[in-house]
């Protein structure tokens, strides 16, 4: 169990917040909010913090000692990304050698490329097949799909580092997909969406403080992510 | 040896003495906002950090942390951000998945065995927070890599848990609990204790530039809105770059 956080303590902070009781498992106990929407709120949440901050990644690929790469049919531009895909941050092609059983000969960084720029600067980017592939596009290709710049005529794979969906919260004890420190930015991004909610539950005033404060953890994760660079080209932090 | 100042018992006392109608919330809600206060503490300053040492897989490139055992106590992970790696304790150089695409490309799949490349591995760089990758990958695997890491914020569970931390910085957590507790009774309350929330961020902003120089931190800390408007030593877009590197 990498994390510790649960949607429950979640849920009981927030509960704590909004002036409605602790419960097992939490349940508002006034008109203003039902019990999905704290669950939804916190779901919300965290989609919106792992999509905002790309703190979490997932491979699909070669670590060096597992192979879970992404199959590419020869000759086909198309190729499908995976069901929880929010974001590719890098697309790289595993390329084979031609011993039997094959093994790893290469693998290079795909750029992402613009589909006006390929029409216009490489027009025959879809049929004339190359190996490696030059670079993908998503300007143009259905949901969930790229297109590869010179689709591959041999065999290969597809090395996908991406932001994914994060596990569903919901009250049943399931733990956060980012790491713990976290958690007081998922509370605050949570009682952003409850306090925004039509009605009598509705506070502008104290949903664009908890909008603030989520921004915060935002930030926060960014320059985290970016402080092994920093402390090495300042000399420190 | 941990700092042993102020148990948790003590410190929720101190908050009690600092809100007048302590009823209205509960011993589980002061502690938890105690909690909440060291954790964005830790993630603004990098405060609490550890050394762990982690055996190398042969020919494995790119490291999984939250499935890492020798990264976690308890169960749960230890690891929030690595700072520094060493290779049988011999630095190895940072940078970004990004440049290793550009200025090594094929590194993917080099190993130590490989042509052209060093015989140990001599980079490392994260990937999100949650894996780090080594170049080249250990080709023979069983050494060792040294990892010092700003690790998990240490929250305190029980009355008798002290704070891992010197007491002058106990102040300003009492700030933040204070306003954090009073968004509960909202409206004036609640505004009256924006200066301690400021309070509380000035004491991170002191330790981190890099947050000093973000619009939103320098708002909470009460800086004016024309000074808000002209950047600082550290300019804005600069807190874009992850660790994938520029997109």
């Amino acid at each position: 169990m990498p994390y510790s956080v649960t949607d429950v303590d979640l849920l009981n902070t927030v509960s704590d917040r909004l002036l409605e009781p602790r419960l097992v498992p939490p349940a508002p106990t006034t008109t203003q909010w039902t019990t999905s929407d704290f669950t939804n709120a916190i779901d919300q949440a965290q989609k919106d913090f792992v999509k905002q901050t790309g703190i979490v990644v997932t491979q699909l690929g070669f670590t060096g000692d597992a192979n879970t790469a992404i199959g590419v049919v020869p000759e086909t531009k198309a190729v499908q990304m995976p069901q929880d895909i929010i974001d590719i941050l890098r697309l790289a092609w595993i390329a084979y050698d031609t011993t039997n059983p094959v093994i790893i000969s290469d693998i290079e960084e795909l750029p992402r490329e613009s589909a006006w720029s390929l029409d216009n600067g490489d027009s025959d980017w879809e049929y004339d097949n190359g190996i490696p592939p030059a670079g993908y596009t998503e300007d143009e290709s259905p949901v969930q799909w790229v297109y590869l710049e010179h689709p591959p005529g041999d065999i290969g794979k597809l090395d996908l580092i991406y932001c994914a969906v994060s596990s569903a919260l919901s009250n049943t004890g399931v733990v956060i997909s980012v790491p713990d420190d976290f958690a007081p930015y998922l509370i605050w991004g949570a009682l952003e969406i409850l306090l925004k909610k039509d009605g009598e539950a509705q506070d502008l005033a104290r949903a664009g403080y908890c909008h603030e404060r989520f921004l915060e953890g935002v930030i926060m994760a960014k320059a985290l992510l970016s402080l092994p660079f920093r402390m090495a080209a300042e000399g420190g932090s | 040896m941990a700092y042993q100042n102020l148990t948790r018992a003590q410190i929720r006392a101190l908050i009690f003495n600092r809100i007048q109608n302590s009823n209205f919330w509960s011993t589980a809600e002061a502690d938890d906002a105690l909690n909440e206060a060291i954790r964005v503490w830790n993630l603004g300053v990098g405060f609490w950090k550890g050394r762990f040492v982690l055996t190398t897989t042969a020919k494995r490139c790119i490291y999984d942390i939250p499935s890492l055992v020798q990264l976690e106590s308890g169960g749960v992970t230890q690891v929030l951000m690595p700072l520094r790696v060493a290779y049988n304790s011999l630095p190895m150089d940072p940078t970004s998945i990004f440049d290793m695409d550009n200025g090594y490309p094929g590194w993917q799949a080099q190993t130590t065995a490989s042509a052209g490349v060093p015989s140990t591995p001599n980079t490392w760089g994260p990937i999100g927070c949650n894996k780090f990758f080594i170049w080249p990958a250990d080709n023979a695997g069983n050494n060792g890599l040294q990892i010092d890491a700003i690790i998990r914020a240490p929250v305190l569970v029980n009355d008798a848990d002290y704070i891992n931390i010197d007491s002058s910085e106990i102040p300003s957590f009492l700030d933040y609990v204070n306003h954090v507790l009073m968004f509960k009774r909202g409206g004036q309350p609640f505004q009256s204790t924006m200066p301690k929330l400021a309070n509380f961020l000035r004491s991170i902003g002191m330790r981190n530039a890099h947050l000093r120089a973000a619009g939103i931190f320098r708002g909470h800390m009460g800086d004016d809105s024309s000074r808000r408007q002209r950047p600082r030593r550290i300019p804005e877009f600069n807190l874009g770059r992850t660790t994938m590197g520029p997109r």
